[in-house]
């Protein structure tokens, strides 16, 4: 049994999907994203995120890459694509809490003072 | 009962017509989709589907009960949708064959109404498909339908529907005398030309 939508209302109007493609001539245009759907909760379309702008080492001097490190650079780019310029307030909290812990502690001079400082 | 016809009922109201065709259903093995357009009472074990049914409940009608009474919209465009549909169905559906019973033809068959998905089964001959016509008056339907149907049963008529059967070419007066002795609910069949002699159910 083919061509016939058997879950349609008999007194409705056919949907024309089935009887029409038979005759239609399609052009491939590749794959298109689902639409309407969340049932990922979205992760899909955030795993395609572009990173963030520049090179990686636009982000050693970053002021959240503590160790000048070209990997921590390579992060903060990736961050940045996700979540904007990292001018965050949640950044500033966490880094501030790091911050203070370490006052607390009494270090001085450590590579890791200032950290955090937008 | 030998080769599939298309056959037609004429006969005046309450003249035995449809109720010999709902019991000419019954005794009959082959799947049938009787269209109630009048929604009158039909016999037991019909099992009723409505324009808002699905097509898989129509077919698992048919493959299961066998005798279906078909309650079609009052809405006269919801009427025409369901006819296409079911023509459709009939034909792209996995019996080898079906009947189809329209009572009150007319109504889906006027006379001058020259595109009916219900000609396609008429025209196509009898592939799967055996259409069946119950009217009041043959006048009322076209005359495509009434010239597709090799059988004709006549129950009791108007003296004007006999003139339209001569004008259509059937053998009308013999028609009228064999029925005007004959007891109240009889029919002759016309069939090749021949008219058989009066029948009862």
């Amino acid at each position: 049994m083919s061509d016939i939508n058997y879950d349609q209302p008999i007194g409705e109007e056919a949907s024309v999907a089935h009887e029409q493609d038979a005759d239609m001539d399609y052009e491939f245009t590749g794959f298109t994203e689902p639409k309407g759907s969340n049932f990922d909760f979205g992760i899909m379309e955030k795993l395609r995120t572009p990173t963030g702008e520049g090179s990686i080492e636009d982000y050693l001097d970053h002021p959240l890459n503590f160790a000048k490190s070209r990997a921590i650079a390579q992060i903060l780019r990736g961050a940045t694509g996700f979540c904007g310029d990292l001018k965050l307030a949640i950044v500033d909290v966490t880094m501030g809490i790091f911050n203070l812990s370490k006052e607390s502690k009494g270090k001085k001079g450590n590579k890791w003072e200032n950290v955090g400082t937008l | 009962m030998g080769k599939r016809r298309h056959t037609l009922k004429i006969g005046i109201t309450r003249s035995g017509k449809t109720y010999k065709a709902l019991h000419d259903i019954k005794a009959s093995s082959v799947p049938t989709l009787f269209y109630n357009i009048k929604h009158q009472e039909v016999l037991k074990g019909f099992k009723d589907i409505t324009s808002s049914d699905t097509l898989r409940k129509l077919d698992h009608a048919l493959k299961h009960y066998k005798m279906v009474n078909y309650l079609p919209s009052d809405d006269e465009e919801q009427r025409e949708i369901g006819i296409k549909n079911i023509v459709n169905y009939l034909f792209k559906s996995n019996f080898k064959e079906v009947d189809f019973v329209l009572d009150e033809a007319w109504e889906v068959v006027p006379q001058g109404k020259a595109k009916s998905p219900v000609f396609t089964i008429t025209r196509r001959g009898l592939e799967k498909i055996r259409a069946e016509f119950i009217v009041q008056s043959p006048a009322d339907l076209d005359k495509k339908a009434v010239k597709q149907c090799e059988i004709i049963e006549v129950f009791r008529l108007n003296d004007w529907d006999y003139k339209y059967l001569k004008g259509i070419g059937l053998p009308a007066e013999e028609i009228q005398r064999k029925l005007s002795n004959a007891p109240q609910y009889s029919f002759v069949r016309v069939a090749e030309g021949a008219v058989s002699e009066p029948m009862k159910m």
